[in-house]
């Protein structure tokens, strides 16, 4: 009798240690800026990638994609003037059989600078031509932005959704040359 | 059997193993330190050094070109940028002019970066004739074009362009007398 108590006991301890166990790893789940589930994220020397989902509609398999946003550019075309131009080579998001509704840009200094939006399409590409010269931003001193080589740093945010609202979104940080008069 | 004589007998029986043990490397020591250490083959030739992931910066057609006459402004170009890092990241590439850093391109989760010539326009002098070595053209402007990958490594195109000559054109105002 004693023995069959003693692993009733040690049956139940058990079961509560494994309950306790899923609670912690539900109370784990990332939550992105906006308040929703972060479905997948990647970091990578200071950029990172997400898709996200609004907290209790995540799908299994997250139908947009990562935007693909190569090569964040910080040009300053005339030396004499404190004025540098922020582009990117082309961004690029498909989110297919769901339609894309926007993508936008935000430089943190400023916020939106770029709102783009979709027209029954289920992918979007925005070229680098479509900002003639790209965003238009202060060079700034020379280590203004941390690095002692460069002027101002800005982050940004590059964000897209789609018709079932999820979301995917690009994080970086441009430098950009330094102003010396 | 008493506790002495098992204590004896097993003293005896270690003894006898270590002297058995000991004649047996004493009578064929050649054959066992043959047998335990063998001739060593030679090492195998050092393999060649691998090549390194970063490519080197494809950036083909440096150009200085006046768009506007009489304005001493040019602008230093490229028909393209590329550099290639796969299977790694490419981090950073920059274009510098004359000792100053005039562009900096970021990667962004990407193996190789290609930049047009769009994002390739840089403002700088003409210059005077001559004011480069030669008589029929401007200022000589050296640039270095840099790349860096996620492993470290990186790569760096130099050279020179040169500018045609154009200097702004100057307005001589009558003088007037009161």
């Amino acid at each position: 009798m004693r023995k069959l108590l003693i692993s009733l006991g040690m049956a139940i301890l058990l079961l509560i240690a494994t309950f306790g166990a899923l609670r912690v790893a539900r109370g784990q789940t990332l939550i992105g800026q906006g308040g929703e589930v972060i479905l997948n994220t990647e970091t990578q020397d200071g950029n990172t990638r997400q898709l996200t989902a609004p907290e209790g509609a995540a799908p299994d398999q997250p139908l947009i994609g990562f935007i693909d946003s190569p090569t964040a550019a910080c040009v300053q075309p005339d030396p004499t003037k404190d004025e540098c131009f922020i582009n990117w080579y082309y961004m690029s998001v498909d989110a297919n059989p769901n339609y894309i509704i926007t993508m936008t840009v935000a430089l943190n200094d400023f916020g939106f600078v770029g709102r783009y939006g979709g027209f029954f399409q289920t992918s979007m590409y925005v070229p680098y031509n479509m900002n003639p010269q790209g965003y238009q931003v202060a060079c700034g001193a020379l280590g203004a932005g941390g690095d002692p080589k460069w002027g101002k740093a800005y982050a940004w945010a590059i964000r897209a959704r789609d018709s079932a609202n999820l979301g995917s979104a690009n994080y970086g940080t441009a430098y950009c040359p330094a102003y010396t008069p | 059997m008493s506790l002495h004589m098992r204590i004896s007998l097993i003293f005896l029986t270690i003894l006898a193993g270590l002297l058995l043990a000991w004649g047996v490397v004493r009578a064929a020591p050649d054959t066992l330190a043959a047998s335990v250490l063998p001739t060593p083959t030679p090492l195998p030739d050092q393999p060649a050094v691998d090549p390194p992931d970063i490519s080197l910066i494809d950036s083909p057609t440096a150009s200085c070109v006046l768009p506007r006459a009489n304005t001493g402004v040019c602008f230093v170009t490229w028909s393209y940028m590329y550099a290639s890092a796969d299977p790694n990241y490419i981090i950073t590439m920059t274009v510098g002019i004359d000792d100053k850093a005039r562009g900096r391109y970021n990667g962004f989760f990407q193996t190789s970066m290609y930049v047009p010539s769009e994002l390739l326009v840089f403002r700088v002098a003409c210059g005077a004739p001559g004011s480069g070595g030669n008589p029929n053209y401007g200022m000589n402007h050296s640039y270095t074009l840099r790349a860096r990958d996620s492993s470290g490594l990186s790569a760096a195109n130099y050279g020179s362009v040169t500018c045609p000559t154009d200097e702004p054109r100057r307005i001589y105002l009558p003088v007037l007398s009161k």
